[in-house]
């Protein structure tokens, strides 16, 4: 089979097989009845004006902004320059300056070197040793309760008649 | 005719940008609204189409790689720029594709820039029943003439992929004509 047309005499244009089916379906397209012209048609001189028309809308729709890329660019550097600057130098002297006062450490952290240390105190100890006598209620509290409020409260809550209490009291 | 590349460089160079501008417009509006108009088919949406195209290219110029032709990507920009408006001319219309094409074609008939016979009107007519990528392969190569290399750059096909959507396009609209 190979025989027929290895060295069979015959040749082909240049690139004759690449443009047959085009050749093919442009010979089937042009047989049938499409015509080729399709009938639209644009307004007089409407090309002349496609240019300036189309400059409008871009200037209607972008008004001339300048453009800040490169100071940007430049104040970004400046500025993460200064910052690491200031950062490294807070750091250096900080940690040679700084002092813990007792207000910085949070409650849990009182509660558990309490817990963890074996101090071998019981709450009574703790009571007995507190003085009493010096603590004010604004020292647990930050707001103050006045009398009318604690009245409302125990009236409010337990039921209880202060007048009854008075009365109590003066028997 | 400026070299392809030139105009490039000069679209993207704020210095030249405004005449290089002007030349591409001049260079492209014809081909690219005769390729519009094909495809919505009324001459107003066809103009604000272009325009939208132009604006398009302008905003998008320096994003431009080269990795096609200048005139591919514009054509592209145009054909998706086509295709979104009659989409959002079907939704604002509360219409399918279909039954827009089919008012299209009504509008066509008492549109003063369609000068086109009874049979250039079938015509219209048949391209509408084709489905979208052989409606775009047919105006292409057919109208538009151009090569397959052309319309797969644009299109994103491949040229066997075309030269079959083509075929079928053809027999599709001889059939109609015949028929109809």
């Amino acid at each position: 089979m190979k025989k027929l047309y290895k060295n069979n005499g015959f040749k082909i244009p240049d690139s004759y097989f690449d443009k047959l089916s085009e050749k093919i379906y442009s010979n089937i397209v042009s047989d049938t009845a499409i015509p080729k012209n399709d009938g639209f048609n644009v307004p007089d001189n409407y090309f002349d004006t496609v240019h300036t028309n189309v400059q409008k809308r871009i200037h209607n729709l972008e008004p001339k902004v300048i453009k800040l890329a490169s100071y940007r660019k430049k104040y970004y550097l400046v500025s993460a320059v200064a910052a690491a600057i200031v950062l490294f130098i807070t750091i250096l002297f900080n940690n040679y300056t700084t002092t813990v006062s007792f207000q910085d450490l949070a409650s849990t952290e009182i509660d558990s070197y309490f817990n963890d240390m074996d101090l071998d105190l019981s709450t009574y100890d703790l009571a007995q040793m507190l003085p009493i006598d010096e603590f004010e209620i604004t020292d647990v509290i930050d707001t103050k309760i006045n009398e009318e409020q604690i009245i409302n409260y125990l009236e409010s809550n337990n039921g209880i008649d202060i007048q009854e209490l008075y009365l109590e009291n003066y028997e | 005719m400026i070299v392809e590349e030139t105009l490039v460089h000069q679209l993207k160079a704020e210095s030249s940008q405004a005449k290089a501008f002007e030349t591409l417009v001049d260079t492209y509006k014809v081909r690219l609204y005769w390729h519009i108009r094909k495809i919505v088919l009324n001459h107003n949406d066809a103009d604000d189409v272009l325009q939208n195209t132009f604006i398009k290219v302008y905003k998008n110029i320096q994003n431009f790689k080269g990795d096609s032709k200048l005139f591919s990507w514009i054509y592209r920009i145009a054909t998706n720029e086509s295709l979104s408006f009659l989409k959002s001319k079907s939704k604002m219309l509360g219409v399918s594709n279909e039954e827009l094409h089919n008012l299209l074609l009504e509008n066509l008939e008492s549109d003063v820039y369609f000068e086109g016979d009874e049979i250039q009107l079938k015509l219209q007519k048949a391209i509408a029943t084709l489905p979208e990528k052989q409606k775009l392969v047919f105006n292409m190569k057919y109208f538009d003439e151009l090569k397959y290399e052309e319309i797969s750059d644009i299109l994103g096909t491949t040229v066997g992929g075309l030269k079959a959507s083509y075929h079928q396009a053809a027999k599709k609209i001889e059939y109609f004509l015949k028929n109809n």
